[in-house]
């Protein structure tokens, strides 16, 4: 009987070893939920700011536009003051450009710089403008997108965090030489009427 | 022999091996936490991606009609402006015949500059109006303006996609697929207040509002662990329409000089009578 109560006696403590070996298990766990979970929240967040500049650069292309003249050639500075306004940079967010080419899309879409791409349809042949033969006419979309990536913290890129957003807007009227405007897509106005047009718009 | 007894059922009663049991029990339920919290951080990001990806292409479709009709309110305003000079060139050459009447022999040219004038205004007339009915002919082709509104939307909507454009490869082909962009269907939504299929504008997909309906394919990594089904279908929805800038700008004094009527795209309400987005 002795003997048996010696047995106990030697597996006082079991229970501590045996939590002891799995502290290390849980913590590797927990540190990874954690871990998992904020770089699920990183990416989101960015994501959210991406697509907020991107339609904030869209909606002040048109207001610039519509209201004050002079197309979109400011389109880095737009984005820029919407990453501002967003509060992204200041949790170490960096504007990138949007890798355009993996949208496809087909003919007529090409990216016009590092934040603006368009989609211009042309209607095949033109219309026929009368004896000056036919000029070109279609129709089309201006597409905003901005990436975002995000370093982290101590410096040391240990994970990036990209993120991009496409916000479309109408053509303008008329564009730059880059980008198409209205009267860009349709030269069969502009050979008939053939005015000087105010390239303000 | 009943000292041995009791010392085996004092064994069986021994706690050996309970803590490892509690340990197993314990792994499993917080791999199960880990893949659930996983999960549904995954459902929740990709139900925020669908919808920005729902709004993405409805916009995208939009803006292309906005295009169809700024095309066409340019070419209206060539129209009327072409109009209104041919008609002060004619109103200068009555004024010089009115003059030759009580003084003949009075600048016969500059009367026939004025006739001639107001003859090359009125051609332009007639070349814009051509013009316009070639340019409404190819864009209410049957089949012209579906493909570039879907060509549009489907940019739109891979753009916004996110992580749920690589979680199944079949999400970037969302608007192929039938009844995901609804352009000429008899629904009772109502977008922007309006009852949709009763609008009597979406007949050939070049213009009114677009709806896009969609339910991309998140690929969950714990439901697919545990055998339930690796891959959850979202449901999104969006509108958008082409809206008269004025209603939304105000004053357009770059426009205004023109005297054009400029189409804007908003996302619209489904499903209320409210206001645009």
């Amino acid at each position: 009987m002795n003997g048996c109560n010696d047995c106990y006696d030697a597996e006082s403590g079991q229970a501590m070893v045996e939590f002891a070996l799995m502290v290390p298990l849980l913590v590797v766990l927990l540190v990874g939920v954690v871990g998992v979970g904020v770089a699920l929240i990183q990416a989101q967040q960015l994501s959210v700011a991406a697509r907020h500049v991107a339609r904030q650069t869209a909606l002040g292309m048109v207001e610039q536009s519509l209201k004050k003249g002079g197309a979109a050639s400011s389109v880095q500075v737009l984005a820029s003051r919407s990453l501002a306004q967003s509060g992204a940079r200041e949790s170490g967010a960096r504007m990138v450009g949007v890798r355009w080419q993996s949208l496809g899309g087909g003919g007529g879409f090409r990216a016009i710089d590092g934040h603006r791409a368009a989609l211009v349809i042309s209607k095949p042949g033109g219309i026929s403008v009368g004896r000056g033969g036919r000029r070109g006419a279609g129709i089309g979309v201006l597409y905003v997108g901005v990436g975002l990536e995000r370093e982290q913290a101590g410096g040391t890129r240990l994970l990036n965090i990209g993120a991009s957003a496409v916000m479309p807007l109408e053509l303008p009227l008329t564009g730059t030489r880059e980008m198409p405007g209205v009267m860009d897509a349709n030269p069969w106005i502009r050979a008939i009427v053939n005015d000087k047009l105010d390239t303000r718009l | 022999m009943r000292a041995v007894m009791r010392c085996a059922q004092a064994l069986r009663r021994e706690e050996d091996g309970q803590a490892l049991l509690w340990g197993a029990g314990v792994v499993v339920l917080v791999v199960v936490l880990f893949y659930g919290a996983v999960d549904i951080g995954l459902l929740v990001l990709g139900k925020i991606q669908a919808q920005a990806a729902a709004d993405g292409a409805a916009l995208s479709a939009a803006a292309l009609k906005a295009s169809v009709h700024n095309t066409r309110s340019l070419a209206y305003r060539a129209q009327s402006g072409q109009v209104m000079l041919a008609r002060q060139a004619l109103i200068e050459a009555t004024g010089l015949a009115v003059r030759e009447l009580s003084q003949p022999g009075h600048k016969p040219a500059q009367f026939r500059e004025c006739l001639g004038r107001a003859r090359g205004h009125i051609k332009k007339v007639t070349l814009l109006r051509e013009g316009v009915l070639e340019f409404n002919q190819w864009v209410t082709d049957a089949k012209v303006g579906p493909d570039a509104v879907e060509r549009a939307a489907s940019i739109g909507l891979k753009g916004n996609l996110g992580f749920l454009a690589v979680s199944d490869r079949g999400n970037q082909r969302l608007l192929t697929q039938g009844g995901a962009l609804v352009e000429n269907a008899r629904i009772s939504s109502a977008v922007g207040g309006v009852v949709y299929g009763a609008e009597g504008l979406n007949r050939n997909g070049h213009a009114g509002k677009s709806l896009v309906r969609i339910s991309p394919r998140l690929n969950v990594l714990g439901a697919g662990v545990f055998g339930i089904g690796s891959s959850q279908e979202l449901e999104a929805e969006s509108a958008a329409g082409p809206l008269e800038a004025h209603t939304l700008w105000g004053a357009l004094p770059a426009l205004d000089a023109y005297g054009i009527n400029w189409y804007t795209v908003r996302l619209l309400p489904i499903g209320t009578t409210g206001r645009t987005l």
